[in-house]
């Protein structure tokens, strides 16, 4: 009775449609539907759209900035009881946030986010660092990173956003990721004001492979080469190849498991996809596809 | 209200995929299914029932409007019995076999994605290793390592489940 009943595998394989059979969101959709929310936003948009090219005029932005005003010293201590931060480690650290998502944080890193209706209401956090994402689909609740002047969106994908004295990085595993700069409003905090939406022409649309930067001051990201192959191998431990000389292949893989390997035909190229934490098994794929030996030292 | 907001959503979290594998032995459509569990749960909004029949309330619920729609759809000669890819099943096995079914539906989900496309190509589509390894152009050593690997989390999840509702069994018998 341990071993999964084949028939039923089988039968779940048949029907599998990724997104379905969500309890989440279709909790959400079953609530709005009968007006089980408790309060705010039945029914409501959550990124209100301005109608396009109309101008902000000098009364309403005076209007605004009194309402601002007033509301500063509440709005600020409300945000600073609202924000979890995790804390900072020594080694890699894997945690689980509310809405089910994975971050995966390097040493040094820092991630905070909104505690209150984190899944429900948005899901926002802030980082500096190095932080890989594991984001859990969610088409109703856009996941937003703020990360120095970077500002990245998402549905549900895998990817990591790093800030460096340079600015900020973006690499992309799977899925679709929208990255621009960041509304000059939240750099100090109001990160969850929903009157700013960032639209796809504000920025560029990464998708699988890609790596953009966004270099400090600059006023859009772009799409530019990554250093190796995989730079969120270390936490997504998923190594893609395209193409790639062997040589390249074995430099990342020595880097990344802390070994030096070596064999006598670093020029042939080598496509596959290759995913775990065994140094041994990976190579053996590789000496098995190409037919050659890797040396480890 | 919002006592009976958080009933309903528990028994939402409990039972809204269980109750969609449930529906989805009648139907055999996916987004059909979703329909029927969330327009049972809405008749349970309206109509409360007794706290401890609740969940056989849900699933006959779910029967009869998946009864519904099968015959509305000119389905006509009686009696609509649950199937599975082998045949029809009583409807006990139905209900027995929706718990388990949901929690592979969950981690079939949570595969990476590449691997979860080969696990299907073998499961759903039938193809062998060699056949899938030549569409994808992978080793057909890469596709049984990863098909292997996908199976062995289904496996870890489907065990969960069995621990559970073997404690929960023996438990009044110690």
């Amino acid at each position: 009775m341990k071993e999964i009943q084949d028939g039923q595998l089988a039968f779940v394989a048949r029907f599998f449609q990724a997104g379905r059979f969500d309890t989440a969101s279709a909790w959400r959709q079953f609530s709005r539907a009968h007006g089980l929310r408790r309060r705010g936003r039945i029914g409501g948009r959550r990124y209100p759209a301005r109608p396009a090219g109309r101008p902000v005029t000098w009364g309403y932005a005076l209007a605004l900035t009194g309402a601002f005003a007033a509301l500063a010293l509440g709005i600020f201590l409300f945000e600073r009881s609202a924000w979890t931060t995790v804390p900072q480690a020594a080694a890699a650290q894997t945690i689980i946030l509310p809405d089910r998502t994975e971050a995966t944080l390097a040493p040094g890193s820092t991630l905070r986010f909104r505690s209150r209706g984190f899944g429900r209401n948005g899901r926002t956090v802030r980082m500096d660092g190095k932080v890989y994402f594991a984001v859990e689909h969610d088409a109703d609740l856009p996941f937003e990173i703020t990360a120095a002047q970077g500002l990245v969106r998402v549905l549900g994908t895998r990817f990591q956003v790093e800030t460096t004295a340079d600015g900020t990085a973006v690499d992309v595993v799977d899925g679709r990721v929208l990255f621009a700069h960041a509304p000059d409003g939240r750099r100090q905090g109001r990160g969850h004001r929903k009157g700013l939406p960032v639209r796809e022409q504000d920025g560029i649309v990464l998708t699988r492979g890609m790596h953009a930067e966004l270099a400090a001051g600059a006023a859009r990201p772009v799409l530019c080469e990554p250093q190796t192959a995989n730079p969120a191998a270390w936490a997504s431990h998923l190594f893609r190849y395209e193409d790639t000389p062997l040589s390249a292949v074995l430099q990342e893989l020595s880097a990344q498991f802390g070994k030096d390997l070596s064999t006598d035909q670093p020029d042939r190229r080598l496509t596959g996809e290759f995913e775990g934490t065994d140094l041994r098994e990976i190579l053996g794929l590789i000496e098995e596809a190409l037919d050659l030996t890797i040396y480890i030292k | 209200m919002d006592n009976r907001t958080d009933d309903i959503r528990t028994l939402f979290s409990r039972y809204y995929r269980p109750l969609c594998l449930y529906a989805l032995h009648y139907l055999k459509d996916a987004a059909a299914s979703e329909d029927v569990v969330q327009d049972s749960f809405a008749a349970l909004l309206e109509k409360p029932a007794d706290p401890a029949s609740q969940k056989a309330y849900l699933y006959a619920m779910v029967r009869n409007r998946c009864i519904d729609r099968l015959r509305s759809l000119g389905r006509k000669e009686a009696p609509v019995r649950p199937e599975d890819l082998e045949g029809e099943i009583s409807d006990e096995q139905a209900i027995e076999r929706s718990a388990l079914e949901a929690r592979l539906w969950e981690a079939v989900g949570k595969l990476p994605r590449g691997r979860r496309e080969l696990l299907l190509m073998s499961k759903r589509d039938g193809m062998t290793y060699e056949q899938i390894a030549r569409e994808k152009g992978l080793s057909v050593h890469t596709v049984r390592n990863q098909i292997s690997r996908a199976l062995q989390a289904l496996r870890a999840e489907a065990d969960r489940i069995l621990d559970f509702l073997l404690f929960f069994f023996t438990l009044p018998a110690v």
